[in-house]
C-alpha cells in the first residue's frame, strides 16, 4: 500500500478535521502540543533488554507551566513526550510482515475510527508528519529539558488539535479500572 | 530516677533556616487543574471506550520497530549485570 493509499483510506476513516489540527508554533514556550524533531529519548529494546537512546519526533506531553525556564525552582529540568511514528515508517515496517494490504486496511482503518485503545492517529502535518503519524500512548518518554535548547518545534496542533487528543489521554488513561479494588463503593 | 541535664543548651545557637518562597517567581501556572480535590470524584469522568480492536503481537512489534526507525540510534547500553 502506498503512502497516498493509506492517507485516503485514514481520512475516510477518521472524523478529525485535519484541516484544523494543527497551528502556528511561532511564539509558543516548550511545552504541552508541540511537536519536535531529533530529540533524544529512551526506548526501550526487547531483544536486548536495554535501553537505546534514539533522536526521535516526539509530542510534548508536560505543560508549559512545569518547564518554564524562567521559573526558577526543583523538579523543573525533565518532561514528557510521546514518541511519534510517521505512517511512512510503519508501512514499510509492515510491509516486512505482510505481503497483502488486508490485515494493513483492517487496522488502518480501526485506528483512524479510534478503536484502538492505545494508539491515536495524528493527521498530516508539517515535516515528517507529511502523511500522517500514529502516537503510541503506552510509548511515552521521559527526557530532559537541555535537550530543547538549541532546536524549534517542527508544529504545532491548534486548540482543537490539544482537545483532541488530551480526550484521547484521557480515555486511555483514565479508564476505570477492570479489577475490582479494596474499598471500592 | 535520671533527669535530663539542659545546662548545657545555653551554648547552643539555632542558625536561621530559611525556606525559598517559590511563590516570589513569576509566571505562575494559571491553569486550572482538572479534578480540584484529588479524593473526590471527577467531574468529568472520562468515557470508557468500546475496545473492539485489539493490536496484535506483530503489530506490536511492527509498531517498535517503526519507533525505531523513524529515529536515530545514538547510544546501545550494554548489560552490566545480570
Amino acid at each position: 500500500m502506498t503512502e497516498d493509499d493509506a492517507h485516503k483510506l485514514l481520512s475516510a476513516s477518521s472524523t478529525l478535521n485535519a484541516g484544523k489540527f494543527y497551528g502556528s508554533s511561532e511564539g509558543l514556550s516548550l511545552g504541552a502540543g508541540l511537536i519536535y524533531e531529533n530529540i533524544r529519548c529512551p526506548i526501550f529494546d526487547i531483544a536486548d533488554r536495554v535501553f537505546l537512546t534514539l533522536e526521535l519526533p516526539v509530542y510534548v506531553l508536560t505543560h508549559e507551566c512545569d518547564v518554564d525556564s524562567t521559573n526558577r525552582r526543583a523538579f523543573n529540568d525533565y518532561l514528557t513526550v510521546c514518541p511519534l511514528i510517521p505512517l511512512q515508517h510503519f508501512l514499510r515496517e509492515h510491509s516486512a510482515w505482510f505481503h497483502g494490504d488486508t490485515e494493513l486496511r483492517c487496522f488502518l482503518a480501526a485506528v483512524a475510527e479510534r478503536r484502538v485503545n492505545r494508539l491515536a492517529y495524528l493527521p498530516p502535518g508539517p515535516s515528517k508528519l507529511a502523511s500522517g503519524a500514529f502516537l503510541y500512548l503506552n510509548k511515552l518518554a521521559s527526557t530532559h529539558v537541555c535537550e530543547f535548547n538549541a532546536v524549534k518545534p517542527v508544529a504545532s496542533v491548534s486548540a482543537f488539535g490539544l482537545a483532541t487528543i488530551d480526550q484521547i489521554f484521557a480515555n486511555h488513561f483514565l479508564r476505570p479500572k477492570s479489577d475490582r479494588l479494596s474499598f471500592s463503593i | 530516677m535520671n533527669t535530663l541535664d539542659t545546662s548545657f543548651m545555653h551554648h547552643l545557637s539555632v542558625e536561621p533556616f530559611e525556606v525559598v518562597n517559590t511563590r516570589l517567581h513569576v509566571p505562575i501556572c494559571t491553569s486550572e487543574p482538572i479534578f480540584k480535590n484529588s479524593t473526590t470524584t471527577p467531574e468529568t469522568r472520562p468515557s470508557a471506550e468500546i475496545i473492539s480492536r485489539d493490536i496484535t503481537p506483530i503489530e506490536d512489534l511492527i509498531l517498535h520497530r517503526a519507533t525505531l526507525s523513524a529515529g536515530k540510534l545514538i547510544f546501545k547500553g550494554r548489560l552490566v549485570r545480570e
